[in-house]
């Protein structure tokens, strides 16, 4: 197996799930105390504090254009670079179970499928089959980034 | 996700579960809303107070933000806000009004990037005293109220 990593899968809900390098993953936070913040997207109505933070809750199957959202189970706080030399952000995904650790290499490399969400795709840097799911691998960075204006939804 | 090292006084606002703080030197005086005249109700606000100085417009917003166009019960205090860089006076009708002084044991960071929108006036978050506070000024509040008054709602 070329190159095998670490990785940790997250059921983000509709059947949605993404994978997040191991270094990445901060925290899995069950049942988070959730504080509603008015005026912003649909897809990140809320957030949590978290350390002293506030970090962001970011509904992915929201993003990808479900209208209704299973329930969730818990939040994994994720740790991004914005730009190189800028200091740590965090975001919280939103969860309908626990991530799983998973190991995956090269070889489960895959096209994405054909149903595969619009809003998704520019975030979007590679795919790989997980238990025969394609499941992508987002760049956090720019799920972190100001929404384009056809994202927005205040 | 820069936290600020950041000091300073500010007059805390509740809005049912949403707490938004104001720098004090944007604040001009603090009303009743007994003392609010339904009858200067014009565009998006409930009434206005009137004092020497000045005629306060009252807007009363919910956790939401979205505007009432009458004051509810529970709104007891007025808030007046000076935009000193434009020249706009306001007044926001709150559950309760104290002091806040953010101190070093407060982390203060700016609203995250992806729940930015152009017209937020919630400019920062503060974490660090068991709650969430939002920072706001004068200047981006009355931006947001001109924005509600252009669009009629």
């Amino acid at each position: 197996m070329n190159n095998a990593l670490f990785a940790w899968v997250l059921p983000c809900g509709n059947q949605y799930q993404i994978a997040v390098a191991e270094y990445q993953m901060v925290e899995f936070v069950q049942n988070p105390a959730c504080i509603e913040v008015p005026l912003t997207p649909a897809h990140c109505r809320s957030g949590l504090i978290w350390r002293k933070h506030f970090a962001p809750i970011v509904d992915l199957a929201r993003l990808a254009g479900a209208s209704h959202t299973e329930t969730m189970n818990g939040v994994t706080i994720i740790a991004y670079q914005p730009q190189p030399h800028a200091p740590v952000g965090y975001l919280a995904l939103r969860n309908t179970a626990p991530p799983t650790r998973v190991v995956i290499s090269d070889e489960q490399a895959c096209p994405l499928p054909e149903d595969y969400p619009q809003a998704w795709l520019e975030l979007t840097l590679s795919c790989v089959s997980i238990q025969g799911r394609a499941t992508p691998i987002l760049d956090l960075s720019r799920l972190g980034m100001k929404p384009r204006p056809d994202r927005r939804a205040a | 996700m820069a936290a600020e090292q950041h000091s300073g006084h500010y007059a805390l606002l509740s809005f049912g579960d949403l707490r938004i703080a104001f720098s004090q030197a944007d604040v001009a005086q603090i009303g009743l809303a007994i003392d609010v005249d339904p009858a200067l109700r014009d565009g998006k606000d409930c009434g206005a107070l009137v004092s020497k100085e000045a005629r306060w417009p009252v807007y009363s917003l919910d956790a939401a933000l979205a505007p009432a166009l009458t004051l509810p019960e529970r709104r007891r205090f007025c808030v007046c806000l000076r935009d000193h860089a434009r020249g706009r006076a306001f007044a926001l009708s709150c559950e309760s009004v104290t002091a806040l002084t953010i101190g070093q044991e407060m982390t203060v960071e700016d609203l995250p990037e992806c729940m930015q929108t152009p017209s937020t006036p919630l400019r920062q978050v503060v974490t660090g005293d068991g709650a969430l506070t939002f920072l706001s000024s004068a200047t981006s509040m009355a931006d947001y109220l001109a924005m509600l008054e252009a669009r009629g709602e």
